[in-house]
């Protein structure tokens, strides 16, 4: 079954052509992004605005170009997935619209997607389902961990009280001046810098092992560079110290919630699954507990259309569809 | 003259109480300008006024992402943050819908607002005044909010 998927919930556009063979089952014909960072980065985060402006631009250029790299026909598609929350309202309904405008000129069933499940279930575009597993969803938006217990059943175990991790890489990231996006320059200098050099706090939620909280810890390093010593602090080992400081506070519920429900199969997507760090240490520990970590690669990580497309084709495979009146819902939950 | 009102404020806990007795006073059409550094406590002080409004807190996240978050409780709760804009007007992001409304607008990083008339708003201004001690200052030019905060002085009294 050829799935086209639409994805724009936030700043990325993305398109993508999937054969799907079966539940959970696809081979990724075509993947494409059009990208707005350089349009944001004077404003050190996403204008929502600015966005959903920019995706009436984008949206068609970029699916015609999914459609070309997959060298699939519009009339060979046999369905199409787009996500309708959650999100940015403006950003959400460019291709919502799109995609209803499509499935009703073309006679298609239309299923709309959760993003965060597209996110869960993104590992399954590389690797072999294995139900039930851990996955651990950290971006500018969302800090979230759930258990993943089969094609659509999902248990959320605990997310962020306050900020998302993003969040807190990007506020910290520009009260030390190191410009947007924040976690990619923070990643960067910290691999120079001490990580035990500064002592940081490591929230816990009170009542909730497998919460997260970064409020804290920006707080931390707001009062640290305020002080008269923050003259002598290194900005390599800052970046190092609170670098680390966010990995724990990611890793170490992560890994009790492994521990507690004996999932063997930790996955991690999200923007900030870029993070070398994270990454690294997140798989040192889950092997030693005897555990095996699963991160997508990084353009299926960040928000992209594949992941949404594969979402959407189980249901479609079980004849699921929405009818034309799908909304756009900002904060959809899951 | 404006009336003014400064109350301490010994940790993240106390700082939503007060968040919540503000909440308490609502009675819709309120604009609450939030003023502070990073990591002042913002963000904590609209958990608070959330609780008040009958929200549980866990509902308020940091809107800084999304800039605007809704939610719907006794009144509808506007959480809006300009942190990410050097300079918002109101016809930035659909702000005038959510400024003048029948709900409350609790704005963060309310200083980034230009208008050219002033506005009626509840202005609360949160400074550092330790590692967990915060200093909160309520004040409102003539106007509706005025009240408010002479409630506010009452409860100051009492706490």
């Amino acid at each position: 079954m050829l799935v086209l998927g639409i994805e724009s919930s936030c700043d990325d556009a993305s398109a993508a052509v999937l054969n799907v063979t079966g539940p959970g089952h696809a081979a990724v014909l075509s993947n494409t992004l059009a990208t707005q960072e350089d349009l944001h980065r004077p404003y050190g985060g996403v204008v929502p605005e600015l966005a959903s402006r920019n995706h009436l631009l984008t949206i068609i250029p970029v699916v015609e170009r999914a459609l070309a790299q997959a060298g699939a026909p519009l009339e060979a598609l046999q369905g199409v997935a787009v996500t309708c929350g959650p999100g940015l309202v403006g950003s959400l309904l460019v291709g919502l619209m799109f995609a209803k405008g499509l499935a009703q000129q073309r006679g298609l069933p239309l299923v709309g997607v959760n993003h965060i499940e597209g996110h869960l279930l993104a590992p399954l575009l590389e690797h072999e389902p294995e139900f039930p597993f851990l996955s651990l969803v950290v971006s500018g938006g969302h800090t979230e961990l759930f258990v993943v217990e089969d094609l659509g059943r999902y248990r959320r175990l605990g997310r962020t009280h306050d900020d998302a991790a993003g969040e807190a890489f990007d506020k910290v990231a520009k009260l030390m001046g190191l410009g947007y996006p924040g976690g990619r320059a923070i990643d960067e200098i910290a691999t120079r810098g001490d990580r035990r050099r500064l002592r940081l706090p490591r929230a816990r939620v009170r009542g909730e092992r497998f919460a997260f909280s970064f409020s804290g810890l920006k707080t931390a390093v707001a009062q640290l560079l305020a002080t008269a010593e923050a003259a002598q602090i290194k900005a390599e080992d800052l970046a190092a110290s609170f670098q680390e400081a966010v990995v724990d506070a990611l890793v170490r519920p992560t890994l009790a919630a492994a521990a507690e429900f004996d999932l063997r199969t930790i996955t991690l997507t999200g923007g900030v699954a870029a993070n070398s760090r994270l990454r690294a240490r997140l798989k040192e520990l889950a092997e030693e507990q005897g555990c095996r970590l699963v991160a997508p690669s990084l353009g299926y990580c960040t928000d992209n259309a594949a992941m949404i497309a594969l979402a959407g084709s189980y249901r479609l495979l079980r004849g699921q569809s929405h009818a034309l009146d799908l909304d756009a819902q900002p904060s959809l939950a899951l | 003259m404006a009336v003014q009102v400064v109350v301490q404020s010994a940790s993240a806990r106390q700082t939503k109480a007060w968040g919540r007795r503000l909440g308490t006073l609502l009675k819709g059409g309120e604009i609450i300008g939030l003023h502070g550094e990073l990591g002042a406590g913002k963000t904590c002080f609209v958990k608070g006024l959330a609780r008040g409004l009958g929200l549980s807190e866990e509902k308020i996240l940091s809107p800084t992402f999304t800039m605007i978050q809704e939610h719907a409780s006794r009144l509808p709760l506007y959480h809006i943050d300009l942190y990410r804009l050097e300079a918002a007007t109101l016809d930035d992001l659909g702000l005038r819908e959510y400024l003048f409304s029948q709900g409350v607008a609790a704005v963060e990083w309310f200083e980034r607002l230009q208008t050219e008339a002033a506005l009626d708003y509840l202005s609360v201004r949160i400074a550092y005044a330790g590692a967990s001690r915060r200093l909160l200052e309520f004040s409102a030019a003539p106007g509706r909010h005025q009240a408010i905060v002479e409630r506010l002085r009452s409860a100051a009294w009492r706490a």
